[in-house]
């Protein structure tokens, strides 16, 4: 049992990881086959998440409202919403019955656009308050390095937009040339190539490294976690 | 003077909400009509477009959900008008459950519009929207190879081989072009095996968040250019030559930048004018 359980998913692991690896540099049969299967392979699978990812959804909030927890009856909103969306979406739309399926005119189609996107649009919208609040609050120049972000922040953000390119404007135009490098935009373009570029392409290649050695350490079988357990 | 600073630094926060919301409003009823400028990054997207010549074929991406669709539509209808105007050929796809529906009100809302001004488009042949498929970067890696085989049919259900603006195409490296419309980080899966694998040209149409992230890819030269938020949105729309949803939101956007920015400074003003209050006492 300790063979099916532990031992041959490590195997397939090893065989799989390898040989992809393989394949990657190797474009010709036998690997040329094998990576096109595994992909095809791939893509299906990911068409089954979706299912793993309704069951765990339903059996989380079936245990919610049978044992009649705190907030059981949002768990029966996502029931009634997720049955209704699904039935309108899942039978097919034809001339005869627009409403059904995911096409516009159906009923799938109004959730999407009248509840999910409004919904969705709300909640994102809402940041805008929240940050403006938190800006006032804790954006301070208590240190250097929370100065240089405040500073580099207020550039950026005028920088971005008209009035910053009007009052860039005014100074090169009617101040003097000679100042086109404290144009906002100019800064803001510089912030924008230089220091995030550099930041982003160190962060990417740290995190580059840390998929590999990631990915070598389960395909070895040293990293276990993904089978559960140690 | 320490009571002005802790008056100001226990404003309420209602206020603060309630002046961001007149900041919002204001603009929308009553447009301030800004001037755009166009930055190199949004004029890497339009040129790309512009070398194009007339019948090829673009694809363009829709990888963002229904919260990123104030800031994002207004750029996939800029990108779209642009390639249908030149005679571009444009195919779409999502690679997000999410995305698809905003894929196909976008259709909905060209195919419309062409034909309210006399140009009607003939879908399968002038552009085709073959909706969401699963797969994230086994998809792309299988585009590559096979881009029928992959999508087989389209969101409405139709055979894939069987329309003609697909007919020459055999995988994704046929396209001239590809425009990735998203608000996460999916541009680069496209990099990694669209662009790196298959060698597609590649331009970005980012949410404000996501743009400066990309960068470094533009740099790389992986991008041909990024259109970034509703101001990267505002500037295609002034390349194309009218003022759309994004050019209108850039004025709500503008006057709520130098809001923040307002609040910043007078947030630091009573924390500095506290600590030296405090100092002095």
């Amino acid at each position: 049992m300790s063979f099916f359980k532990r031992r041959l998913p490590l195997l397939i692991v090893l065989f799989t990881g390898i040989v992809m690896m393989i394949s990657y540099y190797v474009p010709h049969k036998p690997f040329s086959q094998f990576w096109d299967g595994a992909n095809k392979w791939y893509m299906l699978i990911a068409g089954f998440t979706m299912v793993l990812g309704v069951v765990s959804l339903v059996r989380n909030h079936y245990r919610k409202i049978r044992q009649g927890k705190q907030g059981f009856g949002y768990s029966i909103v996502m029931f009634i919403a997720m049955i209704v969306t699904a039935v309108f979406g899942v039978i097919p739309h034809s001339e005869s019955s627009p409403i059904w399926g995911n096409r516009s005119g159906s009923v799938f189609m109004w959730i999407f656009d009248y509840i999910n996107t409004a919904a969705a649009g709300t909640v994102y919208s809402l940041l805008a308050f929240y940050i403006a609040s938190a800006a006032y609050r804790a954006f301070r120049v208590r240190t250097l390095d929370a100065t240089i972000m405040l500073i580099t922040a207020l550039i950026v953000m005028i920088g971005r937009v008209p009035y910053g390119e009007m009052f860039s404007d005014f100074l090169t135009n009617s101040i003097g040339k000679g100042l086109v490098f404290l144009r906002l935009d100019n800064l803001t373009s510089f912030f924008l190539n230089y220091p995030v570029v550099a930041t982003r392409r160190a962060i990417t290649l740290g995190l580059g490294l840390a998929t590999i050695s990631t990915s070598l350490r389960v395909i070895l079988g040293i990293e276990k976690t993904y089978m559960g357990g140690d | 003077m320490l009571k002005l600073a802790e008056k100001l630094l226990k404003i309420d926060r209602r206020i603060i909400y309630a002046l961001l919301a007149i900041a919002i409003i204001i603009p929308i009823l009553h447009p301030l009509n800004l001037p755009v400028q166009i930055t190199d990054e949004a004029r890497g997207v339009y040129n790309e477009i512009e070398k194009l010549p007339p019948g090829s074929k673009v694809i363009l991406t829709f990888d963002y959900e229904p919260g990123s669709r104030p800031e994002v539509d207004p750029m996939a209808l800029a990108v779209m008008r642009h390639c249908l105007n030149r005679k571009l050929k444009v195919v779409g796809i999502s690679y997000l459950e999410l995305g698809r529906g905003n894929g196909e009100n976008i259709f909905n809302i060209i195919q419309k519009e062409f034909e309210e001004k006399g140009a009607p488009l003939v879908y399968g042949e002038d552009l085709a929207y073959m909706g969401f498929k699963p797969g994230y970067s086994a998809m792309i890696l299988n585009l590559g190879k096979d881009f029928k085989g992959t999508c087989v049919t389209d969101y409405k259900g139709l055979d894939a081989y069987s329309m003609p603006i697909l007919k020459d195409i055999e995988g994704l490296g046929d396209f001239k072009y590809l425009v990735c419309l998203h608000d996460s980080s999916q541009v680069n899966t496209w990099i990694l095996y669209g662009f790196e694998i298959v060698g597609i040209r590649i331009g970005a149409c980012s949410t404000a968040v996501m743009a400066p992230g990309i960068y470094a890819n533009l740099d790389a030269g992986q991008l041909t250019g990024i259109v970034g938020g509703l101001k990267g949105g505002s500037e295609y729309e002034k390349l194309l030559g009218y003022r759309g949803m994004a050019t209108s939101g850039m004025d709500s956007q503008t006057i709520i930048h130098i809001l923040i920015v307002f609040f910043i400074l007078l947030g630091n003003f009573a924390y500095l004018l506290k600590e030296h209050s405090m100092k002095k006492l």
